[in-house]
């Protein structure tokens, strides 16, 4: 119901700035002005017409003919509102360098083998707890040119689209631990540390599958709430 | 208990991998369309973004394209239409994915054909919100001797060249 949805300010703090100077590529992409505020309408509010998926693609060990290389983990959670609220049938598409810290992507010039048995694709839509679940192998970290030296930590990309426009959600997700990650100013523009730990999954041993793998436990919320139904009877 | 928005995150130069399967292919673009090239702070073409594209529709619904920028910067799409044509004023809201980019941007743009006296968006909220100098980069215009073609090139930042920084919007509900 788009009607009854509200969409607050962004918390201080809670998301990067779109101008932030140690990522260098914001430097010619960030707009200089800052955004006009505007009220929603229903282009901003209503759930869009997507394709219909299926059980989507949730392995991404079993896309070839034999197994990819590299630790096989089990990626889960639950994709909520702000109110906690399970947001059902959202879209969920993963990407992801392969074991070895390389793209199967034609500008990926890494000289990391690519696995022919790895995509690093995938997708699939929520359950009706806005439950995902994807079984893929661990990305490995690989260097960058943003600065001397500079590495990526190993991440999976999740993007969600879930009720509406606003609720709009592209980001990673970073493994616990990783010593990488107060040196990428990726991760690091987001602003509260409290913030940047939501974009650390956990490990769980309630998802491990024994003898197959380990399991990551990785929520995610959407931006947008309920507001107060009018009062049917005032 | 109020949860905060996960935090957002550069799509990255790698997203065809994810994306690819939804987006629309440049071409199978046929009339009305939006055509333009997508320009960064030097005024070079961004050959690696990605946007979205939602647009009302009859009925109350609102309908999605994905498409990618080419290696010139350039980008298009189809306008649906109902039965008689394209019926303006028409606005897509688009949210634009790059590299450099930590987070999606939000703009519009609007098609309206032929002349019109009063402006048919002067009760439009949103294009009333913004400042009239610089509300022509919310518009395309309609492309001399291609009929149907509308052109719309986006700057992320004033260029050398005199392109002038496309409008971006952020959104919050009136109650908050």
């Amino acid at each position: 119901m788009h009607s009854t949805r509200i969409f607050g300010r962004e918390a201080a703090g809670t998301q990067p700035a779109l101008a932030y100077a140690p990522y260098a590529s914001t430097v010619r992409r960030a707009p200089h002005t800052a955004p006009i505020e505007m009220v929603p309408t229903l282009t901003e509010t209503t759930r869009p017409q997507l394709p219909e998926i299926g059980p989507g693609v949730y392995d991404l060990t079993r896309q070839s003919s034999a197994l990819p290389q590299g630790e096989r983990i089990v990626v889960s959670g639950q994709v909520r509102d702000e109110e906690g609220q399970p947001v059902v049938g959202a879209l969920l598409e993963l990407w992801q360098a392969n074991a070895a810290g390389r793209y199967r992507h034609p500008r990926d010039t890494h000289d990391a083998p690519l696995d022919p048995h790895f995509t690093g694709a995938g997708r699939v839509v929520t359950d009706a707890t806005g439950t995902y679940r994807f079984i893929t192998i661990k990305p490995g970290a690989y260097p960058w040119r943003n600065h001397r030296n500079a590495w990526r930590p190993a991440h999976l990309h999740f993007s969600v689209i879930g009720d509406c426009l606003l609720s709009r959600l592209v980001t990673q997700m970073y493994f616990p631990g990783d010593p990488l990650l107060p040196n990428d100013p990726i991760f690091m523009s987001v602003p509260a540390a409290a913030a940047r730990e939501r974009l650390v999954a956990n490990f769980d041993w309630s998802l491990t599958v024994p003898e197959t793998a380990l399991g990551y436990r990785f929520d995610l919320v959407l931006g947008g709430r309920r507001g107060t139904p009018a009062d049917p009877h005032a | 208990m109020r949860r905060y928005p996960t935090a957002a995150q550069t799509v990255g130069p790698f997203f065809a991998l994810g994306f690819d399967w939804l987006t629309t292919s440049p071409s199978i673009l046929k009339a009305p369309l939006i055509r333009g090239v997508l320009y960064d702070g030097e005024g070079l073409p961004v050959a690696d973004a990605v946007l979205e594209i939602w647009a009302p529709e009859a009925g109350g619904k609102v309908s999605f394209q994905r498409v990618a920028t080419d290696e010139q910067g350039v980008f298009g799409w189809s306008l649906r239409v109902a039965e008689g044509g394209l019926n303006t004023p028409v606005h897509c809201a688009v949210l634009l994915f790059m590299r450099g980019l930590l987070k999606p941007l939000l703009t519009r743009v609007y098609v309206v054909a032929g002349q019109h006296d009063p402006d048919p968006l002067q009760g439009d909220p949103v294009w009333s919100a913004v400042p009239p100098a610089r509300r022509q980069t919310l518009v395309a215009a309609p492309v001399a001797g291609l009929a149907q073609h509308y052109g719309w090139n986006l700057y992320l930042q004033d260029t050398p060249q005199g392109g002038q920084e496309t409008v971006f919007f952020t959104c919050a509900s009136a109650s908050t």
